[in-house]
Formats: structure tokens, sequence, C-alpha cells
């Protein structure tokens, strides 16, 4: 910075200064001529003009300066602007512009303002409309909101349910108990949806009850816990429970009575029909000189009705016993109960000559003896249906869905599709008993012993070239416990 | 060579109430060569009556043998079988139960009570016929009866 300098200046400026002031004061603001600006300063100051040139000659070259610095300052103030502004620098200008910024601002605020409440109107539309009834309660106990539902469950308007306590909406013998168990609930409030044996009763404006059930979802809100509980009015529902529950009771029963009149009446008639058969017989053989060919003929239809009737009798009783004996399921090998097949059918087995191919075998859950029949039913079957080929029986296991699956393939006569169920009721036959004797018992026997084990049975065949036997048996469990189920695998008798 | 006795006709005691059966046994035992006399009473009571000698069987004879049914009308079977059973006079009397019933509760309870075996009649006639036989060639013919010690000669 360049030092003004400046002559000494008087310490009382004189009038001449004085004058000098006026005069160039004059000449900035009036802008006379140079040549008159001289000739009146020469006048006001006698020879010091000299003096008061060079003074201010030294203040324009100052003043020079100062204004070059200014205009560099502004140029660098001006670039600094402009690379603010590139550097993308808010710069509020002006007032409008705040204005404006103010005015997007609230414009925005407003719309997602509005998103909240259509939000809010939304999620208020579904608790409003539910079908289900919802209260929601506070942590005191107090009712904070309700639906439709709710008020038309309890026969309220919403305005006199919101403010009361919930256990107001109880039978008064269940208040207390209630109450315990909502603080319980508040002191560990975890969701807890209906049907966990949440049950109670709900006590309606007139004096009425039902019985409900509840869920409860928990959640935390500014203002403290909250609970929000769907409530279903369950009365009707119970009412049929119960009616199924007695209903199955009922049929539970009325099939023991069933299964125990079977028995008793197949044991009873076994007698009479032993007379009948017995002394037909003896007839036969005492008077036989004197009974012709017919008489003979006769008493041998007579005998031989009495015979299948007995036969009929006893397969009766093999049902009917299944029912009565309530076995304890066991793991079972099937392997060995294959052996105990073999060895009691050993001597068709021999006579007929069949090849049994067993494969390995599971072990399973059941009763064994029943297996045992199972097994030796369909094999007595499997043999007595041979065709002219040498009869070939294979035996197979595999596992399918947690379940293990039998086959019993054979190479006979086949089944026509057409009685691919009809088999399986008692006492049907496709065969005349000259063609093959049997009373029609096997597979019904089958098919009750593998669905008391919780299976089911079928057939797959074809005419002339063979049948296959499929039935499903569970795997063994660790622990040997239950029993066999007596009515087609459900409800197990207690 | 095993010591011959000589012996008398074995009585039985057959406690039977079907007389369709009792005929039958009858016959199949009158074909034996063994020989041997039948008793038969009908009912419980009867049968007890008779082992007691008392009314109406004041003269009855101790039957060798006793073939009991289990199902009898007034006392059944089982209480006649205890009876004998339990009574010190009647207890060595050898008892075949001879019934319908192939009940395993029967077989048990009988054994219980100590009969001597458990037969269940057979539903044909030849089979019938053949297991009165089997029995009467067992008990009678191969069998030392307890009643045999009357007929052996003082040693």
């Amino acid at each position: 910075m360049t030092t003004l300098k400046v002559p000494p200046i008087p310490e009382q400026p004189s009038e001449g200064l004085n004058q000098v002031a006026v005069i160039v004061s004059d000449y900035l603001s009036q802008g006379f001529a140079l040549a008159e600006l001289r000739r009146r300063l020469e006048t006001a100051i006698p020879g010091k003009f000299h003096d008061l040139v060079g003074a201010f000659g030294l203040l324009a070259e100052l003043l020079e300066e100062r204004t070059a610095d200014l205009s560099r300052a502004e140029g660098e103030l001006d670039n600094e602007v402009a690379l603010r502004l590139d550097a993308g620098q808010p710069r509020i200008t002006t007032r409008d512009d705040v204005e404006n910024t103010a005015q997007t601002r609230a414009a925005k605020l407003r719309t997602s303002n509005d998103a909240i409440v259509q939000n809010e109107n939304r999620f208020r539309s579904i608790v409003e409309l539910a079908a289900d009834a919802i209260i929601i309660a506070n942590a005191s106990g107090h009712i904070t909101l309700v639906n439709g539902s709710a008020c038309q469950m309890f026969g309220y308007g919403a305005d006199e349910m919101v403010g009361r306590l919930v256990e107001d909406l109880l039978p008064s013998e269940l208040r207390t108990s209630h109450l315990k168990h909502r603080e319980a609930f508040y002191a560990d409030p975890k969701p807890r949806s209906m049907g966990e044996g949440f049950q109670i009763k709900g006590l309606r404006k007139d004096g009425s009850e039902f019985i409900a059930e509840a869920s409860l979802t928990p959640f935390q809100t500014p203002e403290g816990l909250t609970v929000a509980a769907t409530v279903r009015d369950v009365t009707e529902k119970r009412r049929l429970e119960h009616l199924a529950e007695e209903a199955l009771a009922e049929l539970q029963r009325s099939n023991a009575e069933l299964e125990q009149f079977a028995y008793v009446a197949s044991h009873d008639l076994q007698e009479p029909l032993r007379m009948v058969g017995s002394y037909t017989q003896l007839l036969a053989r005492r008077y036989a000189g004197l009974l012709d060919d017919d008489a003979k003929t006769f008493i041998g239809f007579a005998v031989e009705g009495a015979e299948r009737m007995q036969s009929l009798i006893n397969d009766l009783l093999e049902i009917s016993r299944l029912g009565n004996s309530g076995n304890i399921l066991a793991p079972v090998s099937m392997e060995s109960v294959m052996e105990r097949t073999r060895l009691n059918l050993r001597a068709s087995i021999v006579e007929s000559g069949v090849l049994i191919d067993q494969g390995p075998l599971p072990i399973v859950n059941g009763d064994e003896v029943q297996l045992t029949q199972l097994m030796q039913n369909l094999i007595t079957n499997a043999i007595k249906f041979r065709g002219h080929e040498p009869p070939h029986i294979k035996i197979a296991a595999k596992e399918l869905r947690g379940f293990w699956t039998f086959s019993v393939e054979d190479n006979g006569i086949g089944i026509d599709p057409a009685y691919k169920e009809r088999i399986f009721v008692i006492f049907q036959r496709l065969h005349t008993r000259a063609d093959y004797p049997g009373t029609g018992i096997g597979l019904a026997l089958c098919k009750r012993i593998v669905e008391r084990h919780g299976g089911k049975i079928r057939v797959e065949s074809t005419l002339g070239a063979g049948s296959t036997f499929s039935f499903t048996l569970k795997p063994a469990v660790a622990r040997g416990t239950g029993r066999v189920s007596t009515s087609n695998g459900k409800a197990p008798r207690s | 060579m095993t010591v011959q006795y000589p012996r008398r006709a074995t009585e039985i005691l057959l406690v039977e109430d079907n007389p369709g059966d009792v005929r039958l046994i009858r016959e199949a035992l009158k074909e034996t060569s063994l020989g041997n006399s039948v008793q038969h009473v009908s009912d419980g009571v009867e049968a007890i009556s008779f082992l007691t000698r008392s009314e109406p069987f004041p003269a009855a004879i101790r039957p060798d043998l006793i073939l009991l049914d289990l199902n009898l009308p007034r006392k059944d079977g089982r209480e006649v079988l205890k009876f004998v059973k339990k009574d010190p006079d009647l207890t060595l009397i050898p008892v075949v139960v001879l019934t319908s019933s192939r009940a395993p509760d029967d077989i048990i309870k009988s054994y219980g009570l100590h009969a001597n075996c458990y037969v269940v009649k057979p539903t044909g006639l030849d089979q019938f016929l053949d297991m009165v036989k089997s029995i009467e060639s067992f008990w009678l013919g191969i069998v030392m009866l307890p009643s045999i010690i009357e007929q052996i000669p003082e040693a």
C-alpha cells in the first residue's frame, strides 16, 4: 500500500484551505473548465498552487491504485461466486427465492400428509369393516377402539363400549379370574392366536351370554402397551363339536356292540349247525342200505349246506374277533411274519410247487398275529387262483411318503378290473364253488386288518396275467405303545 | 412188560345239556373196545347231586372219569368243576372239559380250576367221533386212573 505523502498540514487549517475545499467541491458538482479551476485556485491560494497540484497528483495516483485493488477484489469475488454457483451451493439471493422454496416444501408436506391420512383411513376401514369383532384396549384394560362387528356382537353402540373395562364384557363370575389372566398377559405379552385354549364367555348388553374365542395381539404405542383382540362367537361351533363328539362316541359304542353280537351269534350258531350236519351224515351212514340214490343225493346237499354254513360262521367269527381284540401295537418284523406264514402254509406250498420270491422286508408297527393272517390269506389266494404256469409269487416292500408299501404279485388267473373293489367285500366271490373253494372272506379280512393298522389295500390286475395286491403299513416307532384302531384307522378305542 | 390189572368197566359221568351230543358221544363210545358205562346228567345241579350221592341220585356210583360241558343251565360247568376239585372226596377224579367254546378265557379259567384237560368239540361228524374215541383210548386205555388202586390186589 502506497502511503500518501502529504505535505505537513498546518496545525490550524488556514482560511485558504477552506476556500480550496469550496472551490473543489464546486468543480465537482458544477463541472466547469479546468482553466477556470486553476484561475480560482490561484486567486485563493497565491503561491501555494504548485504544492496543491502536487498533493492532488499524489491523491490521484493513490486513487488509481485503490481502484485497481477494488477491481481485482471484485473480480475475485465474482470468480468465487461463479465457482460456488457451479458447485450447487444454494444461493439465496432474494426474498422471492426464499418464499418459493418455502411454498414448495409446504406443498410436499401436504402431499405426504394426505398419503398418511389416506393410509390411516384405509386401515381404519379394514378394522371397521372386518367380519370378526375387534376390540382394542390400553394398558389399564380400558377399551379404546371397537369395530362394527364388536358392537353387533355385544349389542352396544361404539360410544357405549369405548372407555369401559374389558371385564365389563364378561359375565360377572368370570371377571376376577379374567382380570388375573389379563394382568399376567400384560406382564409378559406374547401374541396369542385363536384356538390356543383361550376361551371365555361374553356378556351381551341384553344380559345373554355366549362362548367366545379370542386372539390377542399386543403392541407398543407412545401411550404404552396396547392389546388388540379379535373375538369370535363360537357358541354354534361348540354345539356342533359336542354333537359330533357324541355321535362319534355313539358310533363307537354301537360298533363295539355289533362286533360283540357278531361274535356271540356266530358262536351260538355253531351248535345247532353241528347237529344238523352230524346227524344228516349219521343218517346217511347208518341207513345207507335203505336209501336210494336220490335220498343219498338229497342228504349230500343237506350235509354240504351245513358244512358251508359252518365255514361262513367260522369266517364271521374270525372277522368279528378282530374287533374284540384290542391288541397293542408293537414293532413286528415282516420277515418273521413271512417265516411263520411259510410254515403254516407248508403243505399247500409243497403241493402247488409255488416259488415265493421275497425281497428284504422291514419292521412295521402292528399286531403280529393279524399281520400273519394277512400274509397267509394273500398267499393262499395267490396259490389257489393259479394259472396253468408254475405259480410264482413275488413279495416286496418299498418306502413311500413315510409308509411301507408291500406288494404281493402272482402270475395267476388275474382279476377283471371291474371287480377290483368288489373282491374286498365280505363273502363276495367271482367264481363258483365248484371251480374254486372258499367262502369269499379272505380279502375282506385282509382289508379289515390293513385298515385297522391305519393302511390301505388295493389290487392291480390283468385278466389271465396275474394280480398284484399292494397294501401300506406304518414303520415301527421307537416306543411300541398305542392300540390297533377299531374303526378304519380312525379314533382308537380308549 | 406192563403189569395188567383186571379192570372193571370204566364208569363215565357225562355232564351235557345237548341231547344230540349225548347221543353222539354214546354212539362213539359204544364202538370202542374197552368196557365203559356212561351215566348222564343234563345240568350242573344234577351233576353235583350225582357226585354227592344226594337226591335224586342216592345210589349214584362214583365215576372214574367226568366229561364236562361248560355251558349248562342252572349251575354251569365251571361251578361244577370248582366244586369237584375242591371236594377232597372228588378231587382226584379226572375231569375232561368237553365244550364248543374256543374262547381263550374259558381255556385258561378251566385249567386254573384244575381241569385235567380241555377239549373243543369238532364241527364235523367224523372228527367228533374220532375225538371221543381218542378220549376213550387215552383216558381209559393209556392213563392210570386214580380209581385203579381199588382194583390192585393187596401186595
